[in-house]
This record gives C-alpha cells, structure tokens and sequence, in this order.
C-alpha cells in the first residue's frame, strides 16, 4: 500500500516535471526568438521590449481562468487543460529568460560581430555558431530563477485547475497534494510533501547545476571566479535584471538592462560598456514613435472591447458598477499587500543582513534557504489553510502567510547578496571607527543594503500581487477554506466561478494599471535615486 | 648587518621612544584540513616621527599585517604592541588609510569626516564639525564638504581618506597600497604633500606605517623600509632610509636605495 502510494507519487511528479521542461523548453526557445530580434533589429527592440514590459507586470495567475476556458476550447479534452497548465508556467518562466538573452546579446564584445561579418556567416549560423551560444550561460542560470518561479505556478495552478471541476489535470504532484489535503490523507498528503522535496533538490543542484556548469564554457566574458561562484550572486544579478526592467518600464528601456555590477568586477564592467553597439540605444524619435503606437494600440483595444461589451447586451452601468466593486477589491489588496510588505521587511532586513555578515551562517544557511525558498507556499498551505480556518479573521491570516511567504525571499536573497559585494574595507573602517550598535545599523550597514533591498522591494511586491489569486482565497477541490471579504483575489475566484469574463478583464486591467503606474511614480525613482546615492562603486 | 642583531640593538637603546613593536607575528590560515603559512615571525619597532614602509612580493601577507597592528585581525602567534599595550583589537590610538578610500557613498565629505569623531572620539557635533572643516581646509578639499564620494575623483577621494584620518588623531596611522588606485600623475602629487600633512610639526601623528610595493614610493616618503620574503613572508631586510628631505629624485643616493631594494625583492 505505501509502496504503490510512492510509486503513484513518483509518476505524478514525473508528470509535473514533463509540464515543467516542457514550459522551460518552450520559454528557451521563445527568448531566443524574441530575444535576438530584439537585440539586433531597431524596429523589433522598438516593439518587443515595452510588450515584454507591461506583460511581465500582469499577474500571471490571474489569466489563468482565461487561458483554461479558451485552450480548452481550442483543443479536446485532457490536451487542452495540459496545454493551458504549460502555458501558465511558460508565461511565468519566459520573460526573465528573454530579457537575458536580450542582455546577452547585446553584451556580446564587437570584435565577435565584426569577425561574423567578416566571414560572411549567413543568419543560420550566425544563430547557430554565435548568438545562441553566447546566451547560453545567461539562459542557464535565468533557468535555475524560473524553474523555482515555475514551480509556484505549476502547483498553483494544479490546484486550481481541480477547483473548476470541468477543467482537470488527470496527473500531477499538485494534484495530489490537493486531493490528499481535502480528504484529510495527512499522512499521504506529508508523503507527497517529502517526495516533492526530494524532487526539487534533486533537479536543484544536479540537473540545473550541472546545465550551469556545462554552460559557462560559453561565456565570451569573463567574470571574476569567486563572484561567479557564489549562488546567491548568481540569483541576486538575475533579480536585479528582472526587477530593474520592472523598474525602468517602457521608455527607458537600454539603462535598466546593465545589471549593477559586484565591485570586484571593474574590468568586467568596462568592457561591458564598451562592448555595448551605440546604435542600438533607440533614438529620442524611436522612443516617442513607440509609445505612440503603444498608445494607439491601447486606445483601439479599448475601444474595441467596449463595442463588443456593448454589442452583447452589456451596458455601461454594469460596467461602472463592476469596476467600482473592483477599485474597492483593489483597495483592500493594496493595503493587504503593503503591511504584509512591511512584516516582510521586519523581518528579511535584518535577517539578511545577519547572515550575509557571518559567514559560518552564510555557508551554512545559504543552500538551506535556497532549497525552502523553492517550495511554494501554495504546497505547504492546505494544512495551514485549514488550521488557521478555526481561528478568527481567518481569511486575512491566511492572506498574510501567503503573501509573506511570497515576498520575503526577494527580500532575504537580496539583502544578503547586497551587503557580501560591499568590499570589506568599509567594515573594517567601521570597526576602525568604533562604529557599534544601533550607529553601525543606521549609518552602514542598512545604507549598504538599501540599493539591493529596493530591487528585492519592487520583486517581492510583483510577487505578491501574483499570489493574491490563491492568497485572498484559497480552496481546495472546490470547497473554499479560508477568504477574506474584499480584494482583487476574491474577485478574480469569483469571476472564474461565475464565468463573469467582464469581471475579470476589468479587474486585470485595473490592476496592471496600478502596478505599472506605481512602477513609474514610485519605484523608477526610488531605485534611480538609492542606486545613485547608496551603490558602491569605486 | 643581520635582522636579528638590529632588533637587538634597537630594543635596548630607544624603548622609551618605541611607539610601535611588532613582536614575531605570525599568521596562518586553515586551509581545509592544513594550515598555511602566510606570515612568520615578524619582528619591528617604530619610534616617534618615524615613517616606515613595509614591502614585498605580491601575495605575501603584507596587508595581513598591517590589519594585525591595526587590530582588525588576531595574529595566529606574537604580539603587537602599541605603546607598551598588547593590541587586542581596534584601538583609540591607531587609523588607517586604505587602498580603495573606503569611503561611506551614501554620506557627504563632511559627513565622512565627522562620523569617526561623533563615534570614536565621543566629540559634540558642534566640535567634531569645527573639526572636520579644519582638515578638510588643510587636505585641500574646502568647496567640497557637501559634495558626495561618487561625484569625486580617485585624487579628491584619497584626500578625503587622509583627511578624515587627520581629523580622528592617531598616534599611529597605517597606511595600505594609498596611492595604488590612483592614476600616475595624480598619485605624485599626493605623494608630495603628504608627507608634511602627516608628520608635520602640527600633526598628532608620530608614527606611519606604510605598505607598498612601488619601490620609488618608498624611497621618496620612508625613513625606513622592512623588506618581507615570499611566502611564508620573513623579515629579509630592516633597513634605514638616510636622505635629507625633501628627497632628489634623481639623485644617485635615491638610485642607491632603488636598486638595493629592488635587488633585496628580486
């Protein structure tokens, strides 16, 4: 009985992982294409880089519903939910690898390009025997983020998609995880729990590992060893890309794709810049010729769902009264967002800081944390779900342990990666100084950390609006534990469960606005201003 | 002339003017399972007014020692002695200078200044501003004080090294590689000013000790040099540097002292 149990497991996680490499491939394959035409055609950086912008701010989960209802349409039976899963996970693995491709493309040294024109490499090999190669090493540890990333969504939305009863995967870890919590299985429900595990280190440090090791043959710079070396560096410098092409949306885009370099890596730097082709830093015209399309396109867009809203029967009215319960739902979260935001920080701050300084504590607790930070919180919720479900204001329990459990690992990864690149010349001058207590805190040690702790900020915050739609209300096989009364999950659950499309287009629409505009009006300018006053460089 | 014979003699003739001893340090790392050597039994003293450079190969734990006497790091055997006290960490008497400035980004000139003095030197913010613009004329940085380290040049950023150690006092001030960041020209002309800066009549400064392994350097601003080995560094040379001041660069005394260090590293 135990043995078939584990048996069944290992399949449905054979299952899973087949999903995973699946997306993983496909978002490979994505970010060369859309990656490499970005790199090195005007028009096409023009188009791609603002789109890959706006919909990487979009909260993934939230289209889920959507992108079930049409694959399911489009393709018969289990196919189509499959089909639908792997697009989830695709579309939450995709966009940082295609902003690395991007990165590494452009990075390449000139003499490379110049020595391909000079041997008159057609576009085939160009890809074959110059760009895809060049970008591996960037590919493969975006692929050591996004398989931690992917694995959120695919539990996620194994999950869900046993929630809406139409729409099931027949096989998968998720799956059973969810099936065992409803029926009360602890015991099976643990033993999934522990083989899920089991499978995440596994692929952690063998499979990954060794694709990142295998790929740093192909690296065209060299990097300094011992900041190379460092996972938490190497997790650290991908956060950075991705949170500072949050940051620097649409119209700036060349400034935010130079990570901030270690220190250490003066040279590195240098030759970066250098490396870097002027001519493809878009022009003011081009700029402003892209926002106009972009604007054209939105108002279109708009103006083409309002018409066929219209056409089927929906008036006006039902529109504002929808929209106004989704500025409340939307209140609600961006208050639950924030005070869970700050016990984040209360807590991933000062721990952060703590174990980057000791390096006992960083040796030993960096792979640990790596490893839990990999588990989605969505795995371990249903026994805490149903815990916290007989105690008062449940919902709102709930909602904070998910989202902090979202967001504090961006805050953790960070901070630690932040202050070990501080050289140790500015601690022993502290020490020289008689900096200690509360004085070493305030003037060193939390200015050091602010630059890395405003990227982890505006990635643990993206983050947790992507977890609201499980967060705010978190069911299992249908049958709803724990729910807070209003905010954007709720409405976004209970569109899905009604089939009210309207309700969540305007929902995700309006939630995509406040997150780009908050990026714009807030965060743009705090990471310009902490990287320019706080960042060490020497 | 052997290492050992000097150090006798200078311990019974100048203890009372011996600010600094350095008293066989060494220094080893635990490699895995083993232990590596990196410093051995290095002997030195330093009296008032004294300018001392520390040389040798690259990698040879010369920067390790100088972290030893400031306190920063614990010696694996041996002892430093700053005035007769067994240095056991950062102390009241001792600064230093380092290679990279290592100033605070994220405070202005005068900030970096003065948070030594509000902390270390327990002064009131009133006192420990008068301070910090006092040095900050003398270094040459007046205009700057709110200007922030990365809006300053590598020469502007060492003078704010300099000054702050001025600010803060020390008997003995060390200094790590100070010019080595710097680009050539830039370098020279700190070069010549701070030696007066340091141990000019005004300055509290009595001892400095510098490490550095431009050979030209050297022998421009020490009034002695101690040549380290290789690895496990030893003390080859301890060895005065007897020239008037302000030194000749062309001279054949300067050239002397040149190729003898050189010939002592190689």
């Amino acid at each position: 009985m135990a043995g078939q149990l584990i048996v069944k497991l290992f399949v449905d996680t054979a299952y899973s992982w087949v999903r995973m490499s699946l997306a993983l491939v496909l978002s490979i394959i994505f970010s060369w294409a859309v990656g490499i035409a970005a790199a090195r055609n005007r028009t096409a950086n023009a188009i791609i880089i603002p789109a890959l912008d706006v919909l990487q701010s979009i909260p993934i989960l939230g289209f889920f519903p959507v992108v079930l209802v049409v694959f399911v349409a489009l393709f018969p039976g289990w196919i189509g939910v499959n089909v639908a899963v792997i697009f989830l996970i695709f579309t939450s693995m995709s966009w940082n690898i295609a902003f690395a491709v991007y990165e590494a493309i452009l990075s390449i040294p000139q003499e490379y390009l110049d020595l391909v024109s000079l041997e008159k490499l057609g576009f085939w090999r160009r890809l074959t025997e110059l760009y895809i190669p060049a970008s591996w090493s960037k590919v493969a540890y975006n692929s050591v983020v996004s398989w931690s990333v992917g694995l959120f969504y695919l539990i996620s939305s194994e999950i869900f998609s046993l929630g809406t009863k139409n729409y099931q995967v027949s096989n998968g870890i998720g799956v059973d995880i969810a099936n065992y919590s409803s029926q009360g299985l602890w015991g099976a429900y643990a033993t999934a729990i522990a083989i899920f595990i089991f499978a995440v280190i596994l692929t952690r440090f063998f499979f990954l590992g060794e694709f990142s090791a295998w790929s740093e043959k192909f690296k065209l710079i060299e990097e300094p060893r011992a900041v190379r070396k460092d996972p938490i560096y190497r997790l650290y410098s991908w956060i950075n890309t991705r949170a500072a092409s949050k940051v620097f949306s649409v119209l700036s885009r060349p400034m935010s794709l130079r990570p901030r370099a270690p220190a250490q890596s003066f040279d590195y730097d240098v030759e970066r810049q250098i490396a870097k082709p002027r001519h493809l830093h878009a022009g003011k015209f081009m700029k402003i010729t892209a926002t106009l399309v972009c604007l054209a396109a939105l108002v279109f867009v708009i103006v083409e769902v309002f018409q066929t809203l219209l056409a089927a029967g929906i008036s006006f009215s039902v529109l504002a009264s929808k929209e106004s319960s989704v500025l409340v739902g939307l209140a609600y979260s961006f208050v639950r967002v924030w005070y869970v935001y700050g016990f984040s920080v209360a807590v991933g701050l000062p721990l952060g800081i703590v174990v980057a300084l000791h390096s006992k504590v960083y040796q030993i607790g960096s792979p640990i944390l790596q490893v839990i930070s990999a588990i989605p919180a969505t795995a371990l919720l249903p026994p805490i779900a149903l815990f916290v479900a007989t105690l008062p204001f449940s919902g709102e329990l709930t909602a904070a342990i998910v989202i902090f459990l979202g967001t504090i690992w961006y805050i953790i990864f960070n901070v630690i990666a932040g202050i070990r690149s501080i050289p140790s010349e500015i601690f022993e001058v502290a020490k020289l100084m008689g900096l200690r207590g509360w004085r070493y805190w305030k003037d060193v040690l939390i200015p050091a950390a602010l630059p890395s702790f405003v990227t982890g900020s505006i990635t643990g915050i993206g983050a947790a609006w992507n977890t609201l739609v499980v967060a705010e209300y978190f069911s299992i096989s249908g049958r709803v534990i724990t729910r807070v009364p209003y905010g954007i999950g709720v409405l976004l659950n209970v569109g899905t469960n009604s089939g009210d499309l309207v309700l969540i287009g305007l929902t995700i629409f309006s939630m995509t606005a406040l997150l780009v505009a908050m990026n714009l009006l807030l965060w743009r300018r705090l990471y310009k201003y902490t990287t320019k006053r706080f960042a060490y460089r020497r | 002339m052997t290492v050992n014979n000097d150090r006798g003699t200078n311990e019974q003739s100048i203890v009372a003017a011996t600010l600094l001893n350095v008293d066989r340090v060494g220094l080893s790392y635990k490699l895995g399972k083993e232990s590596l050597k990196v410093v051995d039994n290095i002997s030195f003293t330093a009296k008032k007014n004294e300018f001392v450079a520390i040389t040798g190969p690259s990698g040879c734990g010369k920067s390790s020692l100088l972290r030893v006497i400031s306190g920063l790091q614990q010696s694996s055997t041996g002892t430093v002695k700053v005035k007769g006290n067994i240095v056991s960490g950062p102390t009241d008497e001792v600064f230093m200078i380092f290679q990279n400035f290592a100033l605070l980004p994220w405070k202005n000139v005068l900030d970096n200044i003065q948070l030594p003095l509000l902390s270390r030197g327990r002064l009131s913010q009133n006192d420990a501003r008068t301070k910090a613009l006092k040095v900050i004329q003398e270094v040459g940085l007046k205009g700057f004080e709110k200007a922030y380290p990365g809006e300053l040049s590598g020469g502007m950023k060492q003078r704010v090294g300099v000054a702050r150690a001025l600010a803060v006092e020390p008997e003995i001030l060390l200094m790590d590689e100070p010019f080595n960041a710097l680009d050539g020209l830039t370098a020279e002309h700190l070069r010549g000013e701070i030696y007066s800066l340091l141990i000019g009549t005004e300055s509290p400064i009595n001892v400095v000790v510098m490490v550095s392994h431009y050979v030209d350097e050297i022998v421009e601003l020490a009034d002695r040099v101690v040549v380290l080995s290789n690895r496990p560094a030893k003390v080859v040379e301890d060895m005065p540097i007897d020239m008037p001041r302000p030194r000749d660069k062309g001279s054949e005394r300067f050239h002397h002292y040149v190729d003898k260090i050189y010939s002592l590293l190689t």
